[in-house]
């Protein structure tokens, strides 16, 4: 980065906001596409109800639940980057955590979408926040279901919040090369952001305090998500260690899309100055932390399994890889998570963009099918013999997964469009300063 | 990456060469006591007396081996701020292997019989698993092989400094210092082959550290509830393990580093650091505790809910469960919360012993509850503690007699610093 001035920097990470190129715009077009889509498909659903969903008792939790809990896997990286990283004081964060956010955002509220969708009459989902009513009706509160309903919406505010400080100079940045409305937009969105010494300071100890706030968010909220399952008698599900392990798979998955996010967008932009190799063979390396991680998640969980001599627990994991209804599920699973990113651990592999690209895709489909197997085949294989069935997705179901990746992308897209991806006032914070004694060699 | 020089020569010139006699005699007394308590509970508690030499190795081997933990994963990801107190880590690494032959020692003189698998007909899975010639055998391979990992680990990192040391003491260097650096290269090829290999091994160890404490975790400690199982009670102990070498680093420098004449490079920076890490896993341990507590609470499984019931609901288990909880996690969660107090040595050193005791319990009130069913808590703790002070003595020994006679920092490492702050990083290189 040397030789670039503040100038130079302000303009090349804004440039994505003013004229939107024929390429942005047919993704743009792409993406509303498939949303509408998956948005037909979900009016298939109301119409019709749950029915058109492939739910055979006792299997009611499928797709939906499945690419809940994915996307709010998704949606963990983010945080992790802007705040955890932030504390660790790690300089590679700088270049990627504005889109990490943006994408945490983004991935939460397409997860927002799953429980309204998979309760079926989605104008009751209020229904699952606590509200004063004269019938002193109640949630339950013992439910882990209930304490999900606390644990993401408070994620979301805080990552919300997070995300916003941290946008602050930026927006200023921008309210100063607009003009007329946008400008006024963009001012009262700055909220009157000048960046005077005292207003740096403030601001430095407000975003380190959201910093330290949002940390352990980043720990409950898949922890909790985790206990939707681990705290039922189901097998398979019942397990202790299902907190780490999500949350180790959740930064892994995370991770893994924001590069599949963010490399093609660096190479678009031209953004190499800000967002290259070194980001990405970094968040590579955070895959493989997490991806072992989940390797070891996996090991052990089938090791104590066949440990604890329970037939209905070690049942349920011989089903998994050897029952011909699920067992491919299971090996796409061991493929795309535990084998395909061994790749990166030879340098040169974590270095090559395409291979960083198609790697990073693999690994996030692979996360998708975890969370299926975990789903489908522990409800489809339980106690009783009898009660055994084979739950298969329907194509309402596969339309609203592959709509929810048009709603994310839409967002995505206008996010690039209206804020700036990279942050503005931390990169300037790695260039040298400008000196007086440059104008003068410069003159 | 611009560094000052740090002059580390007054380091070297301050090696002691020898321990002082009060601690030795002090470690000599303890040892004593550690066997005198063996030995009497050999006679007349068999059981318990084993259990407790498990539940003394638990903690010691953990922290021995979960101290040089810390610079392996420094080195995995390129941190500078813990170099100064790198070479604590090591020497505690060093006391692992002792602890390994005392484990087979412990094998040789019959302790595999406090397992009930060896009395009782076990399912047939952990029939297969639990073959006392199995047993032994993998444990012997997978913490021999992490041992010796470690030994080459801590070899390469004290190499450099051992030679450039031997530089500035000339014929005052002690004699095994020439052995292990044989063949010198030149200060800068050495450093760099140090750094080289270090950054080779370290991932491996990580690795293979998780793995065989996993396994060590449901062998020795697990398999005493052989019909309980918990597939988080690896990692519990494995990650608690290397929270009690951060702790264990914190206690033995912050009491020898004026003796070793390195205050001034191991400031109070390194402390808030090594702090605000020590934090970290407190928060972690409660995490974990609490994640594995929940579920099985919850879900009140009959294979599952015992061995908790036993340990939360059952006196005097009970009252022993409410001590380790204030000591692993409110005590330290209160404290360390202050940036303040992580910079007060002698506050710091508090607070650690604290946790210390804390994790020496946690691990009493893991194992001990299998083994001993009357509802007496005296007699096994008192024979635990007991042989915990010969522990202490032991390693309060070994460690000092080895760092009387090396560098006590890295004094060849080029980015020792007294400060991390100091190093100034230019913005040519943010990128490397």
């Amino acid at each position: 980065m040397n030789g670039i001035t503040y100038g130079a920097v302000t303009r090349d990470i804004l440039r994505p906001l003013f004229k939107p190129s024929a390429a942005y715009l047919g993704l743009l077009g792409l993406s509303l596409a498939i949303m509408a889509w998956g948005g037909y498909c979900w009016y298939v659903q109301l119409v019709h109800g749950l029915g058109v969903a492939g739910y055979q008792p006792p299997v009611f939790w499928g797709v939906y639940i499945t690419t809940f809990v994915f996307w709010i896997g998704i949606g963990h990286a983010g945080t992790l980057i802007s705040a955890i990283l932030f504390l660790f004081r790690s300089r590679w964060r700088t270049g990627v955590y504005r889109a990490a956010e943006a994408m945490t955002i983004f991935a939460v509220m397409t997860a927002g979408l799953f429980p309204a969708i998979h309760v079926g009459r989605a104008w009751n989902a209020y229904w699952l926040f606590p509200y004063p009513n004269q019938r002193e009706l109640w949630q339950n509160f013992k439910s882990p279901l209930m304490w999900d309903v606390f644990a993401v919406s408070t994620y979301f505010s805080v990552s919300t919040i997070f995300f916003y400080i941290g946008l602050i100079p930026d927006l200023a940045a921008v309210r100063d090369k607009t003009s007329g409305l946008i400008k006024k937009m963009y001012t009262h969105m700055s909220l009157g952001w000048r960046g005077t010494d005292r207003q740096w300071r403030h601001y430095m100890a407000a975003y380190g305090f959201f910093a330290a706030f949002a940390t352990p968010l980043v720990l409950s909220v898949h922890s909790v998500v985790s206990w939707d399952f681990a705290m039922s008698q189901t097998m398979g599900w019942h397990s202790t260690l299902f907190p780490p392990y999500f949350v180790g798979g959740a930064i892994f998955s995370g991770c893994a899309m924001v590069i599949t996010l963010l490399l093609p967008l660096s190479k678009v932009f031209k953004w190499d100055e800000y967002i290259n190799v070194w980001h990405f063979e970094s968040l590579a390396k955070m895959c493989l932390l997490t991806g072992g991680i989940l390797t070891y998640a996996y090991a052990i969980e089938h090791y104590v399994a066949w440990y604890s001599d329970n037939p209905y627990e070690w049942g349920i994991f011989v089903f998994r890889a050897t029952g011909e209804d699920y067992a491919w599920v299971f090996y796409m699973m061991v493929f795309c998570n535990c084998i395909a990113p061994l790749i990166w651990w030879v340098k040169s592999m974590r270095r090559n963009l395409a291979v960083l690209f198609v790697v990073s895709i693999i690994i996030n489909i692979g996360m998708w099918f975890e969370r299926y197997n975990i789903i489908a085949s522990s409800l489809a294989h339980q106690y009783d013999p009898a009660s055994w069935v084979f739950y298969a997705p329907t194509w309402v179901e596969m339309g609203i997964l592959i709509g929810s990746f048009g709603w994310f992308f839409t967002w995505f897209l206008l996010f690039i469009k209206v804020m700036p991806s990279v942050a503005v006032a931390e990169v300037k914070e790695l260039l040298r300063p400008p000196l007086k004694s440059d104008e003068e060699a410069a003159a | 990456m611009g560094t000052h020089a740090v002059d580390t020569k007054p380091a070297i010139l301050a090696i002691p060469m020898s321990i002082p006699g009060p601690v030795k005699a002090a470690g000599a007394v303890g040892i004593l006591i550690g066997l005198a308590t063996f030995g009497f509970g050999f006679a007349m508690h068999r059981e318990l007396a084993l259990a407790s030499f498990i539940s003394n190795f638990m903690f010691w081997a953990g922290l021995a081996q979960g101290a040089v933990m810390l610079p392996v994963a420094m080195t995995v990801v390129g941190a500078r701020w813990g170099r100064p107190i790198k070479r604590y880590a090591e020497v505690l690494g060093l006391m692992f292997p002792a602890m390994y032959v005392l484990l087979m020692l412990f094998f040789l003189i019959g302790g595999l019989d406090i397992y009930p698998w060896m009395h009782e007909q076990m399912p047939k899975h952990k029939d297969i698993y639990l073959q006392p010639g199995f047993f032994v055998a993998r444990l012997a391979i997978g913490l021999g092989v992490l041992g010796l990992l470690s030994l080459a680990f801590i070899r390469n990192s004290l190499r450099p400094d051992l030679g450039v040391a031997a530089k500035v003491l000339g014929d005052k260097a002690p004699a095994f210092w020439a052995s292990l650096t044989r063949n010198w290269k030149g200060d800068a090829e050495e450093i760099e082959q140090a750094r080289e290999r270090g950054v080779f091994l370290s991932p491996f160890m990580a690795l293979f550290y998780s793995l065989v404490f996993s396994m060590m975790a449901i062998d020795l400690s697990m398999s005493l509830a052989p019909h309980w199982f918990a597939n988080m009670f690896p990692a519990w102990y494995f990650a608690s393990a290397f929270w009690s070498g951060l702790v264990a680093i914190a206690i033995l420098s912050l009491s020898t580093r004026r003796w070793l004449g390195v205050e001034k490079f191991i400031t109070t920076n390194v402390y808030h650091d090594l702090g605000k890490m020590t934090f970290g896993f407190t928060m972690f341990w409660g995490y974990t505790s609490f994640a594995q507590y929940l579920a099985i609470w919850y879900g009140n499984m009959t294979e599952e809910i015992g061995f908790i019931l036993l340990r939360t609901e059952l006196k005097p288990w009970s009252d022993l469960y409410l001590v380790v909880v204030t000591l692993c996690f409110l005590v330290p969660f209160a404290t360390l919360l202050s940036r303040g107090i992580k910079k007060i040595p002698s506050a710091y050193l508090a607070i650690t012993s604290v946790i210390a005791v804390g994790i020496f319990l946690e691990r009493f009130w893991v194992v001990m509850p299998s083994v001993q069913m009357e509802p007496d808590l005296v007699t096994p703790l008192l024979l635990t503690v007991g042989m915990g002070i010969g522990f202490l003595g032991f390693f309060a020994l070994g460690t000092t007699a080895i760092l009387s006679k090396i560098p006590a920092i890295p004094v060849s490492d080029p980015y020792m610093q007294p400060d991390p702050n100091h190093v100034h990083v230019h913005p040519k290189h943010a990128h490397h």
